[in-house]
């Protein structure tokens, strides 16, 4: 256990001696005042204060509430409540040992569960830290279980019963719980970011919302219904929140585990059955004012329905709209998440955009993403190595490079530790729009569909006139992974002179007819297959390097094994590998270091 | 006949729209730390294998999900409607795992509704839905035959009576002669 953990669960139990006082302090001087309305705020309130017990439980209240914002601060929320729950007993004893009375049979079996579970919790605490701040749900979900607190708090309240609002006020403080351990935990901690933050406000909200709820269960049915459903739901709610939707850490093994669950079910059990027994004592000598408790209401009534399905539809378009996360996730990212850069902000290249109108491709505007190294902000006058990165198909240049293979952080991180040299990284576009009019980057058949001219005459041009690269074949790199793999090696294998390093991830190196118009020889020519038997001396003339892997599940991996083979034949130096996997994103994901390595070690 | 069809096509649509929102809490709820995990509950994250959801998550989803889908649904029969409700929920959910799989590992939707299948998220719905079903029938009462009995005076009928069908003036049945009788005086 580390010492914000400690210090966070001693100010827990701080907090529960106060919160406690003051809420048997508070039932004392309630239960005589007139019927408290929302409607008649001002009477209410002045009613409220005009009690000296009500106030001064409202004081010892607010100090133990203070205490409870920094145990959140420093602890996880299902330790910090799981403390408050288990605390009471702790009350008990010492409420006993002051007034050297001995406690009821109730409040004793209820301290001692409450104490068992104390017990269990701080074994079950080795190992335990205090914990990530940031919650692991988003804040999406963490409204929604707000709102069907709220929700089913108003249900409970509108029963008209002491232990309906006792329940109602216990899910709005656990509620204003759940909101403060978020805005306590919020980054940075300041007044301003404090009053700045709507956290504070449903906090508010909801523990007012509660306060009123549980003063008017207390006139409803004396303390003894209402505050023992509000005591389980008030330690429940916040210690299946804290696991649930903030990242409470758990122990990792099972023993300590089991523990845990025992001791929070044991706390929250202590707690209720201390809160019974020890409301029941309270009323006992209040036999005044009467209480009359209406009748239950059979079920919620019209507008009781309209919540329900008001509630059941948003959680209906909150699922909806997480399906919609769900798939965009992978639209954009393949599954990966967003890349985060963890270089130092002085070793983080840049992204930025080049526009090729090439006539190859009719003068479409091309937007080409080009990787500039940190080097290159700093060292005005040297020259770098570049390496071409073909896309495969659908999908474009950004969300493929970008978003899911996650070359920028990859770079900067390997640049930043002396793994790769800088280099310059150019992200062409390969076609317009998907596959539509697709060729994986060969010149097609129709006009305006020279997708081969427009990258190796046209962007490389554009490229070597706009930034400070070293521009020749020894110095410039082309990879790519399927269709894109495929256009690497047939760039290499068509263009020796163009490019000194390639490399194919899951190329496929025999040309689909179909994309390139059922023409015999255009099948022939972007078929590497085919053309390398003839360039293979000029390449090895010429120092080609050529880096190939291919998954063993690929139905590509005979192909490319016949084409390293005729390389090899001539005396080309080529590295192939067949990784286990098939044609996919992990593959070529996992497999992006090594690939910048080689280019790397060979471009010069 | 058009407005019966309307309805039933609405209420699929609401099925299909209920169970593309239980993906979304998956998601939502996809960091949950808590207990044993369920592989491939989310197959679009696996490249980066993040497709793990814990089980009790998986099977808290799928069983508000299906008590969501099945609430409206007023079965005859029961039990042969929740078998009849969990396999449509095992084969449904294969099928969307399984072209989800085909997706991410750019791979054959037959081979990858077989693997999905082996999957073990198809069957946990399947047994939350089972458990939904449960749920909300088996506290269904039997079927009561209610007869509307016009003149109280001149027919009485005691609890364990059957209906009798061949007077249609007199009684109108909603059920089976075995049923008891709940009598209405109109």
């Amino acid at each position: 256990m580390t010492t914000p953990l400690g210090v966070g669960l001693a100010l827990a139990l701080s907090a529960t001696v106060a919160l406690e006082t003051g809420f048997v302090l508070q039932h004392a001087g309630a239960s005589g005042l007139p019927e408290l309305s929302l409607r008649r705020v001002r009477s209410s309130a002045r009613s409220l204060v005009g009690a000296r017990r009500w106030l001064a439980g409202f004081v010892i209240g607010l100090v133990g509430w203070g205490l409870y914002l920094g145990a959140q601060r420093l602890a996880p929320l299902s330790l910090v409540q799981a403390v408050a729950a288990g605390g009471i007993a702790v009350l008990v004893a010492i409420v006993a040992a002051a007034h050297r009375t001995r406690p009821t049979r109730s409040e004793a079996v209820g301290a001692l569960v409450a104490t068992a579970g104390l017990a269990a919790l701080a074994v079950s605490l080795r190992h335990t830290t205090a914990g990530h701040l940031a919650p692991a749900a988003p804040p999406v979900a963490i409204c929604a279980v707000l709102a069907a607190l709220a929700g089913a708090a108003g249900l409970a309240a509108r029963r008209g019963t002491a232990a309906a609002g006792g329940l109602a006020a216990g899910l709005l403080y656990g509620a204003g719980d759940i909101s403060s351990k978020l805005l306590v935990t919020a980054r940075p901690i300041g007044i301003g970011a404090v009053a700045g933050s709507g956290w504070l406000y449903v906090t508010l909200a909801a523990h007012a919302a509660g306060f009123l709820a549980l003063q008017r269960s207390f006139q409803r049915g004396g303390a003894v219904s209402s505050i023992g459903p509000m005591t389980a739901a008030v330690n429940l709610v916040p210690i299946v929140a804290g696991v649930a939707l903030l990242g409470d850490p758990l122990p990792r093994s099972s023993p300590l585990l089991g523990l845990r669950i025992v001791a929070f079910a044991a706390t929250v059990a202590g707690a209720w059955m201390l809160g019974r027994a020890r409301a029941a004592e309270s009323a006992e000598p209040a036999a005044a004012p009467p209480v009359v408790e209406p009748p239950p209401r059979r079920g919620p009534g019209l507008p009781g329905r309209r919540a329900i399905a008001a509630l059941l539809g948003a959680t209906l378009l909150l699922g909806l709209r997480g399906t919609y996360q769900y798939a965009q996730g992978y639209y954009e990212y393949r599954g990966f998440g967003p890349p985060v850069d963890h270089a130092p902000p002085s070793q983080q290249g840049s992204v930025v955009d080049l526009i090729v109108r090439s006539p190859a491709i009719n003068r479409w505007p091309a937007d080409v993403r080009v990787y500039l190294p940190a080097a290159y902000r700093y060292q005005p006058t040297r020259r770098f190595p570049t390496v071409y990165l073909l896309q495969g198909m659908p999908g474009t240049s950004r969300t493929a490079f970008e978003n899911a293979l996650h070359v920028v952080p990859v770079m900067d991180a390997g640049i930043a530790s002396g793994r790769f040299q800088p280099m310059i990284v150019v992200m062409p576009p390969g076609t317009r729009h998907g596959f539509a009019g697709a060729t994986e980057w060969a010149n097609g058949p129709r006009p305006g569909s020279a997708w081969e001219t427009y990258l190796v005459r046209d962007v490389v041009a554009a490229v070597d006139h706009t930034f400070r690269t070293i521009p020749t074949r020894a110095a410039r790199g082309i990879a790519g992974y399927s269709a894109g793999g495929d256009a690497a090696v047939n760039a290499i294998v068509l263009h020796p002179d163009a490019f000194g390093v390639a490399e194919g991830w899951s190329a496929d190196l025999r040309q689909s007819p179909g994309l390139v118009g059922d023409v015999a020889a255009l099948v022939r020519r972007y078929s590497a297959i085919e053309t390398v038997g003839a360039a293979a001396p000029r390449m090895h003339a010429l120092g080609a390097q050529l880096f190939l892997y291919i998954g063993k599940h690929d139905r590509a991996a005979p192909t490319d094994r016949r084409f390293v083979a005729i390389l090899r034949r001539a005396h080309v130096p080529v590295r192939f590998e067949v990784l286990s996997g098939g044609h996919n994103w992990r593959l070529w994901h996992d497999q992006l270091n090594r690939s910048l390595d080689f280019f790397s070690g060979h471009l010069r | 006949m058009i407005g019966r069809v309307a309805g039933r096509v609405a209420w699929l649509v609401g099925v299909v729209g209920i169970y593309l929102a239980g993906w979304g809490w998956l998601e939502y709820l996809r960091h949950v730390a808590l207990g044993p995990t369920v592989a491939d509950a989310l197959p679009l994250y696996e490249n980066a294998r993040a497709d793990r959801v814990s089980l009790a998550a998986v099977f808290v989803v799928w069983y508000v999900t299906a008590l969501a889908a099945l609430l409206p649904w007023r079965p005859r029969r029961p039990l042969v409607a929740g078998a009849i409700a969990m396999v449509l929920v095992l084969v449904g959910l294969g099928l969307v795992i399984g072209v989800q799989l085909t997706l991410v590992r750019a791979s054959v939707l037959g081979e990858d509704f077989g693997a999905a299948m082996h999957t073990e998220l198809p069957w946990i719905a399947s047994l939350a839905t089972a458990a939904a079903a449960g749920t909300l029938w088996h506290r269904r009462p039997p079927d009561v035959a209610v007869v509307v009995a016009h003149d109280t005076q001149e027919r009485e009928l005691d609890a364990g009576d059957t209906a009798p069908r061949d007077d249609a003036d007199a009684c109108e049945t909603s059920a089976g002669a075995d049923a008891p009788i709940h009598q209405i005086p109109v």
